[in-house]
């Protein structure tokens, strides 16, 4: 891992490691909103909520977290690779 | 997050006096303190999937999306209002711009966070 950040102006490797910190976060986050209920992704928690499975709430405020922790993540993610392109890695 | 992140900044601008402080935004959600002691959580996770949710004088108010109560005329959306009773939802509107909903909740709560008068 260190090699990867070899020849990076320290302001990149300072960005690229908190993205990357953020991504991992995110998805631990993400995980342990859906662990709570026992399914394994957002689609499932909705289907639960919609079947009366599970009460309304807090289920559907949990469902909503885990798709913006989600999609904060997809943009994350798009933002590291764009950094690593500009940065030739 | 961006969506959010967004909100956070049109907040500041457009309600900005009526604010007790910045939004705050978590990971997950968009805290609003209003000047009135409402303390609003939301989460915004598109258009026609979100929920508001407030404290008032220990009850706790609700608007969202959760697609569970088939009979009321605003399905999906619906308020857990004051009374602990669902009813449809008289301020928002599935599908609509984040910040029509969010301007219409925010001025609904300044003037009456109970939601009672309506």
């Amino acid at each position: 891992m260190d090699s990867f950040f070899n020849g990076l102006a320290p302001e990149d490797a300072i960005e690229i490691e908190s993205l990357s910190r953020l991504m991992y976060d995110l998805r631990c986050n993400r995980d342990k909103v859906l662990e709570q209920w026992q399914v394994p992704d957002v689609g499932s928690l909705l289907a639960r909520i919609e079947a009366g499975e599970v009460a309304e709430h807090p289920a559907y405020e949990h469902y909503l977290s885990a798709r913006i922790l989600d999609e904060t993540r997809q943009s994350i993610r798009e933002a590291l690779a764009r950094n690593l392109k500009e940065v030739g890695r | 997050m961006s969506l959010h992140l967004e909100l956070a900044e049109w907040l500041a601008t457009e309600f900005g006096p009526c604010l007790d402080g910045a939004p705050q935004l978590m990971q997950d959600a968009l805290i609003v303190s209003l000047t009135n002691g409402v303390r609003l959580e939301v989460r915004y996770a598109a258009t026609d999937a979100y929920a508001f949710g407030w404290c008032v004088d220990g009850r706790q108010l609700a608007i969202d999306t959760a697609p569970v109560h088939a009979d009321l005329a605003t399905r999906p959306n619906h308020l857990h209002g004051a009374d602990g009773g669902v009813h449809a939802d008289p301020l928002t509107r599935c599908g609509a711009d984040p910040k029509d909903n969010l301007r219409a909740l925010i001025d609904a709560l300044l003037a009456d966070p109970l939601l009672a008068a309506g």
